[in-house]
C-alpha cells in the first residue's frame, strides 16, 4: 500500500506544478493533463501517485486560474453572472482585490470538503445511485433551463414593434444558434468517429479550446484593454455575510455540477445564484471562486470515494484510464490533501495576483493573445492532427457568436449536452437521421 | 454635443455613439439615433466570418462523418489514447451474452486472437446499457460463445478497456448455415469444428439449472463415455423464450455453436428455440431393462420407470449412499433391480418424498443403468430424478 | 417567483402525476422537462415575445447626458390628462439610461394621486448588480434633478409601491387605462395577460395533444405528455398568484388580472429559495422512490419504534430546513431600501419607501 506522506507529497507537487501553468491565459488543466499521463511512465511515476499529483494540479488550477480569468479574458457583458463583477473592479483598479475575493471563496471550499469527508462517504453512494436511472432527464432539464432562461439584453429602444423585436431578439438567435451548431459539433466529434481513433482521448478538447479559449484570446487582442494601475490592498470589501452567502452559493452551485455528469460550474452558478437572489458582487465573486473550486476539485474528489467508482468530469475521466483510489486511505488523504493544497494554493496565488497585478498596466494584451494562440494552435495540432485543428476553428466561429452577440458562452456547452441527452435516451439514432449521416 | 472630430474619436473609443454620445457599448449602430460606429477593427467583419466559420464549418463536417466509418481494430492496437474512440472489431464471442436485471445492461466479451500487451489482455468486454441493451434483448441479437460478431462502439478505459455499444444496428453476429455433426466427428475431430455452427442430436444425460443458466450434457448411446457438454447461456434460457420442456433422458437436437471449455467440446445454443424434443423419454419396464442388460449398461442408458419398493430403503455403512431394492410388474415382482441414490442426492431429496420411500411404495424415477460387480443398477444422480412416490 | 424557482417547481409537480416516474426511469422519457418547460412558458411568451410587440404609443427617453426632470414629468402629466381626456388607453414605454458598461442611471417616477401630481427624480449611478454610487448623483445640475407636474385625471394607482424605478436593462411600461371613474396605471400591461391564463394553458394543451397524437398515435402516451404540460404550465400561473400583481387567469372571459395574494413579492429571495428547496426535496423523494430497492431509507428506528419513510422525510428534510428559512426571513430579510427615494419624498409628510 502506498505511503500517505508521499501520495500527500504528490498532491503538493501538483499544486505547485499546476499553479504555475494555470497562470498562463487560456490553458485549461485538462489539456495539460494528458501530457502528464503520457510522461508519467518515462519519469517512473507510478499510476496511484500520477492520480494523486493530477488531484493537486486541479486543486492549483482552481485556485490560481482566477488570475488568468480576472485579468486576462476579454471584457465581455454577456458573462456578467461570471465576469462582469471582476471586470469592474479590474478597471476600477480592484483587479488584485478580486482575485483575492474569490481565492477567498475557494479556500473555503477547500476547507468545507475536508471537514465534510466524512459525511461524503455516506451520501454520496446513495446519491449516485439516485441520479444514474435519472440522469437523462436531469441532464436535459438543465440544458433547457440554460437555454431558455437567457433573456433579451436590449435597451428596449426601437422605431417600430418589429425593429424592437428584432434588438431583443438578436442576442437570444445567436444564443440558439450557438447552441444548436455547438450541439451538432459536439453529436459528431462523439458519435462520427471524426477524430482519429489514435487520439480520440482527448475528445472535445479541440472543440472546447475553439468554444472558449480562442475567442477570448481573439477579443484580448481587438479589444486591447487600456488597465489601470491595480492597488494592493489590505482588506477586501466583503461582510461576513457575503463570504457566507457567496461560499454558500458557490459550494451548491459547484458541488451540483461535480455530481450530476456534463453539468459545468456555471450552470451550476447561474441555477443556485438565481434560486437565491444574489445580485451584489462582492459575494458573486466569492461564490465564482467557490464555484470554480466545488466543481473541478470536488468532481474529482468524488473519483476517491471507495466502492462506488464515480467518474465526474474531465479530470476524473483522464485518470480513471490509469487508476481508480478505492481504499479508504487514499480518499482521506485526498481529502487532507484539498485542505491542505488549497491553503497552499492560496498563498500561492496571493503572491501571485499581486506580482502579476503590478504589471498589468504595462502588459500588452494584443501580444500576448498573439504568443498564447499560437502556443494553443500547436498544441493542439500536436496533439489532435488536422483534423483537430479544424474542429478548433469551426468551434472558434461559434465560440466567438456569443462574444459577439451578446449571448450566453455557455450555450456552447450543448457540444456535451445535446449528444448525451440524445444517447442516454435512445433518440441518437434519430437525430442521426435528421443530420443524413450514420452513427 | 460637440461636433468636434477628436471628441467624437474620442466617444467612439469609449463605447460612446459619436453622434447622440449615448452609451451603447460594443454595438455597431447606436440603438439610439441609428448612427453607424466605424470602429478601428469593424466588428461587422469579424461578425460575419464567424458565422460564415460557425455555420458552413458545421455542415462540412455534418457532411464529411457520412463519409467517414469507424475504423477497424485489433484489440492488440487499444491504448489509452484511444479511450472515447468509436471503433469497429471484429472476433469470436468467448463468454455468452448475460443480462443484469438491476443495471439493465448486456455484456459479453470477445476475442480476436490478438493479445494486448499494454493491459495484458486478450479478450475484451462488451457492455450495452439501456435502452440498446432491451432491444437487442427483443430482437433476440444476443451472441453466445462461438458467435463471430462485428461490433461497433466506444472503447472505454478504466484502467483496463472495454467496449459500450450504443445501438442495436452496431452488433452483427455471423452464424453460418448450421451443419449437421454426430458424435464420432465430434470425438475424432472437434477443432475442425470450433466456433461452427452444428446440429447434433443427442440424450440428455444430466441437468443443472443454475437459475440464468443451465449445463447439461448431450449423450450418444454409441459412445457412453464421451458425453458432449451442452451449455445453454442466458440468451437460450432466459431471454429469447420459452425453453423446451426437456429433461433428462429426452432425445433432443441442438443447433448452436460448438465452441470449448476447459479444452473440451462444448455446444453453446443460440436461443430457446435452437433446442427442440425430438422425443420425450417413454416409460419402460424392468423385463425390457433386464431383457436387454448387457446393451443397455454398456449404453449407460438413461430410463424412466415406475418401481415399487421391495425391501426398505438400505443405507450403506460407509455412508457413500442408499440403495433401494425394486421391482415391477413386468417381472411379476419376482425380480429385484437395485436402485442406487449416492449420499449427496440423498441430502437434496426434499423430506416429504424421503419419508415416502418406504416399502411397498411405488416410484416413477428417472435413472441411468449401470453394472456394478455383475449387478445391474439404476443411479438416480439428482434429486429431481425422482419423478414422484405413491 | 423567479423562473428558475417556476422551472424546479413545475418539474417536482409533474413528477408527482402518475406514470411519469415510471415513464422517466424506465423509458428513459423527458415528460418531466416538458413539464419544466411549460412552467417556464408564461413568462417567455411575456417577456421574449409579447413584449416586442405591444404597442407604444408614447416613450420616454431620458436626455443626454443631464436627464431632464421636469420635462419627463410634464410629459407624462400631458399623457394621463390625454388618455383620460379622449377615453383611450396609452402605453408609455420608459427607457433606462446606460452609461457605460455594467453602469445605469437610477430615475424614479411616482404618482401621487391625491394631489394629482406626477414627480420625477435623477437618481445617481448604479451597477447591474445593484451597488450604487452615491456622489455621482452630482454629475446632474441640481435643476435637473427633480420635477413635478400636475395633472387632471382621477389617476388610479393600485400598486404596493408607488414608485416606478428605472434601474437596468429595459425600461418598463405602464400603461394608462380609462374607466369610468378613473384613470388605472397598469404596470407591465403585457405581463400576465392571456400568457397566464388557465384557458390559453388549456388552448396550447390542446394544440400539443393532436400534435403528440400525430407523433405517438398512442392515445395513453399523449394523453399523459398533454397532462404534464396542462399541469407545468398552470403550476406557473399558480405560484404568481401569492405575489402581488396577479394575472388574468380565465383570459378572455375575464378582462383584468385577478390581484396577487400579496403574500411575498417576487424577489423575495428567501421565499424564492425556500419553494426552490420545496421542489428539490420534491424531486429528490420521487426520483429515490422510482427505484427499487430505495437507495435512500429515510425511515427513523428508535429500537421498536419506527417512523415512516415519508414522515421522517417530511419533517426532518423538508419541514426543518423550511422552518429555518422562514426563520432566517424573518430576521434578515428586509426589502431592499432605495436611499435615495427618500429624497423624491423629502418635501412630502407620507415617506414612503420599498
Amino acid at each position: 500500500m502506498a505511503d500517505p506522506i508521499i501520495l500527500l507529497t504528490y498532491i503538493l507537487l501538483g499544486v505547485i506544478i499546476g499553479s504555475a501553468l494555470s497562470i498562463i491565459p487560456s490553458l485549461h488543466v485538462y489539456n495539460v493533463a494528458p501530457i502528464f499521463i503520457l510522461l508519467a511512465p518515462t519519469l517512473g511515476i507510478s499510476d496511484t501517485y500520477l492520480v494523486f499529483f493530477l488531484l493537486g494540479n486541479v486543486i492549483g488550477y482552481s485556485m490560481l486560474n482566477m488570475i488568468s480569468t480576472f485579468y486576462f479574458s476579454a471584457p465581455d457583458d454577456t458573462t456578467f453572472m461570471v465576469l462582469m463583477p471582476s471586470q469592474v473592479m479590474l478597471r476600477d483598479g480592484r483587479g488584485i482585490e478580486a482575485v483575492l475575493l474569490g481565492g477567498l471563496g475557494a479556500l473555503i471550499v477547500a476547507l468545507i470538503f475536508a471537514a465534510i469527508s466524512p459525511i461524503l462517504l455516506i451520501v454520496i453512494p446513495p446519491l449516485i445511485s439516485i441520479i444514474i436511472p435519472n440522469m437523462h432527464w436531469l441532464i436535459a432539464l438543465i440544458m433547457f433551463y440554460m437555454l431558455l432562461s437567457e433573456f433579451p439584453k436590449d435597451v428596449g429602444v426601437g422605431k417600430s414593434r418589429w425593429e424592437r423585436f428584432k434588438a431583443g431578439w438578436r442576442n437570444l438567435a445567436a444564443g440558439y444558434l450557438t447552441f444548436i451548431l455547438a450541439g451538432i459539433l459536439g453529436f459528431i466529434v462523439m458519435f462520427g468517429n471524426i477524430l482519429p481513433a489514435e487520439v480520440a482521448y482527448q475528445g472535445l478538447m479541440p472543440a472546447f479550446i475553439g468554444f472558449f479559449a480562442v475567442p477570448s484570446l481573439i477579443m484580448n487582442f481587438f479589444a486591447s484593454p487600456n488597465i489601470p494601475e491595480q492597488r494592493i490592498v489590505k482588506s477586501l470589501d466583503a461582510t461576513p455575510i457575503d463570504v457566507f452567502k457567496g461560499s454558500f452559493a458557490g459550494f451548491l452551485g459547484g458541488s451540483f455540477a461535480a455530481t450530476a455528469p456534463a453539468i459545468t460550474g456555471g450552470m451550476g452558478a447561474i441555477i443556485v445564484g438565481q434560486a437565491i437572489g444574489q445580485r451584489e458582487e462582492s459575494q458573486f465573486i466569492i461564490s465564482m471562486g467557490a464555484n470554480r473550486f466545488a466543481y473541478y476539485v470536488g468532481s474529482f474528489f468524488l473519483l476517491f470515494v471507495p466502492g462506488v467508482r464515480v467518474v465526474r468530469g474531465g479530470m476524473a475521466n483522464l485518470a480513471a484510464m490509469v487508476y481508480i483510489p478505492g481504499k479508504y486511505m487514499e480518499f482521506y488523504v485526498a481529502a487532507a490533501g484539498i485542505a491542505i493544497g488549497g491553503c497552499i494554493a492560496f498563498i500561492i496565488l496571493i503572491l501571485t495576483a499581486i506580482g502579476i497585478g503590478k504589471w498589468l498596466p504595462k502588459i500588452r494584451y494584443d501580444i500576448l493573445s498573439g504568443v498564447i494562440m499560437v502556443f494553443i494552435i500547436a498544441l493542439v495540432y500536436f496533439l489532435t492532427g488536422i483534423i483537430g485543428l479544424g474542429i478548433m476553428i469551426v468551434a472558434t466561429g461559434i465560440g466567438l457568436l456569443p462574444v459577439l452577440y451578446n449571448s450566453r458562452r455557455l450555450h456552447c456547452l450543448s457540444a456535451i449536452l445535446l449528444p448525451l441527452t440524445l444517447s442516454m435516451t435512445g433518440l441518437a439514432d434519430d437525430f442521426a437521421a435528421i443530420l443524413g449521416i450514420k452513427i | 454635443m460637440s461636433n468636434d472630430a477628436s471628441v467624437r474619436n474620442e466617444n467612439r473609443e469609449k463605447g460612446f455613439c459619436p453622434s447622440c454620445g449615448r452609451y451603447i457599448g460594443a454595438a455597431d449602430i447606436c440603438p439610439y439615433c441609428g448612427a453607424r460606429v466605424h470602429k478601428r477593427i469593424d466588428m461587422k467583419y469579424i461578425k460575419a466570418l464567424a458565422l460564415i466559420v460557425a455555420i458552413v464549418g458545421t455542415i462540412l463536417f455534418v457532411v464529411g462523418t457520412s463519409y467517414i466509418s469507424p475504423p477497424s481494430i485489433k484489440i492488440s492496437q487499444i491504448n489509452q489514447q484511444m479511450n472515447y474512440a468509436r471503433v469497429k472489431l471484429s472476433g469470436t464471442v468467448i463468454s455468452s451474452s448475460t443480462f443484469n436485471e438491476d443495471s439493465e445492461s448486456l455484456s459479453f466479451t470477445i476475442s480476436d486472437g490478438t493479445k494486448n500487451e499494454l493491459f495484458d489482455i486478450d479478450s475484451i468486454r462488451v457492455t450495452v446499457y439501456s435502452p440498446t441493451s432491451k432491444e437487442l434483448v427483443q430482437m433476440g441479437k444476443l451472441p453466445v460463445s462461438g458467435d463471430s460478431v462485428e461490433i461497433v462502439g466506444q472503447i472505454k478505459i478504466r484502467e483496463t478497456p472495454y467496449i459500450i455499444v450504443s445501438y442495436s444496428d452496431d452488433v452483427i453476429i455471423h452464424r453460418d448455415t448450421p451443419q449437421e455433426v454426430n458424435f464420432d466427428q465430434i470425438i475424432n475431430s472437434w477443432q475442425d469444428y470450433l466456433g461452427s455452427a452444428v446440429i447434433i442430436d443427442g440424450w440428455i444425460s444430466e441437468y443443472v439449472d443454475y437459475g440464468d443458466y443451465a449445463i447439461c450434457s448431450l449423450r450418444d448411446y454409441n459412445y457412453p463415455d464421451n458425453d458432449l457438454s451442452l451449455y445453454i447461456p442466458q440468451p437460450a434460457k432466459t431471454l429469447t423464450g420459452a425453453l423446451a420442456n426437456f429433461f433428462v433422458g429426452d432425445l433432443v437436437r441442438v443447433i448452436g455453436n460448438l465452441w470449448e471449455y476447459n479444452n473440451q467440446p462444448e455446444i453453446v445454443p443460440w436461443n430457446a428455440s435452437s433446442i427442440l424434443i425430438i422425443e420425450k423419454l417413454q416409460l419402460w419396464t424392468l423385463s425390457e431393462v433386464m431383457s436387454n442388460q448387457e446393451l443397455y449398461t454398456s449404453q449407460r442408458r438413461i430410463v424412466k420407470l415406475n418401481l415399487t419398493l421391495v425391501e426398505p430403503p438400505y443405507y450403506s455403512s460407509s455412508g457413500a449412499g442408499v440403495s433401494l431394492n425394486v421391482s415391477d410388474s413386468s417381472v411379476g415382482l419376482t425380480k429385484y433391480l437395485k436402485v442406487w441414490i449416492w449420499a449427496r442426492v440423498w441430502d437434496d431429496i426434499p423430506d416429504d418424498i424421503k419419508e415416502n420411500i418406504t416399502l411397498g411404495r411405488t416410484l416413477l424415477v428417472v435413472g441411468e443403468l449401470q453394472e456394478y460387480a455383475g449387478t445391474l443398477e439404476l443411479i438416480i444422480d439428482a434429486a429431481n430424478w425422482i419423478l414422484g412416490v405413491y | 417567483m423567479k423562473g428558475v424557482v417556476h422551472y424546479f417547481v413545475a418539474a417536482a409537480i409533474v413528477s408527482l402525476l402518475p406514470f411519469v416516474m415510471e415513464l422517466s426511469v424506465e423509458q428513459k422519457s423527458l415528460i418531466i422537462v416538458l413539464g419544466a418547460i411549460a412552467g417556464l412558458l408564461p413568462d417567455y411568451i411575456d417577456f421574449k415575445i409579447a413584449k416586442f410587440f405591444e404597442r407604444v404609443d408614447e416613450e420616454i427617453l431620458p436626455d443626454w447626458p443631464y436627464p431632464d426632470s421636469q420635462k419627463i414629468a410634464r410629459k407624462i402629466a400631458m399623457m394621463i390628462d390625454e388618455s383620460w381626456n379622449t377615453k383611450k388607453t396609452l402605453n408609455l414605454q420608459l427607457h433606462t439610461i446606460k452609461v457605460g458598461p455594467n453602469l445605469w442611471r437610477k430615475w424614479y417616477v411616482t404618482f401621487d394621486s391625491e394631489r394629482k401630481k406626477v414627480k420625477v427624480m435623477v437618481g445617481p449611478i448604479t451597477t447591474t448588480g445593484g451597488k450604487d454610487f452615491p456622489e455621482t448623483i452630482n454629475d446632474i445640475p441640481e435643476e435637473l434633478r427633480k420635477g413635478e407636474a400636475d395633472f387632471n385625471a382621477p389617476l388610479f394607482y393600485r400598486y404596493k409601491d408607488n414608485v416606478i424605478k428605472m434601474r437596468a436593462f429595459t425600461g418598463p411600461m405602464i400603461a394608462f387605462k380609462p374607466t369610468e371613474d378613473y384613470l388605472e396605471v397598469e404596470f407591465l400591461p403585457w405581463h400576465r395577460r392571456w400568457s397566464h391564463s388557465i384557458t390559453i394553458a388549456a388552448v396550447f394543451s390542446m394544440i400539443l395533444w393532436v400534435l403528440s397524437y400525430i407523433l405517438t398515435l398512442d392515445i395513453n402516451i399523449t394523453n399523459i405528455i398533454t397532462l404534464a404540460f396542462f399541469v407545468g404550465y398552470n403550476t406557473h400561473i399558480i405560484t404568481d398568484q401569492p405575489g402581488y400583481m396577479g394575472s388574468n387567469l380565465f383570459w378572455p372571459i375575464t378582462k383584468k388580472r385577478i390581484r396577487g395574494f400579496k403574500i411575498a413579492e417576487s424577489m423575495d429571495p428567501f421565499m424564492n429559495f425556500f419553494t426552490f428547496y420545496l421542489a428539490i426535496m420534491i424531486l429528490l423523494w420521487q426520483m429515490n422512490t422510482a427505484i427499487t430497492p430505495h437507495p435512500i431509507d429515510f425511515a427513523l428506528k428508535f429500537g421498536s419504534l419506527v417512523i415512516p419513510s415519508i414522515i421522517s422525510f417530511i419533517i426532518l428534510w423538508v419541514m426543518l430546513p423550511e422552518a429555518v428559512i422562514l426563520l432566517l426571513r424573518k430576521r434578515y430579510w428586509k426589502p431592499p431600501k432605495d436611499p435615495f427615494l427618500e429624497e423624491l419624498f423629502k418635501d412630502e409628510e407620507e415617506a414612503i419607501l420599498t
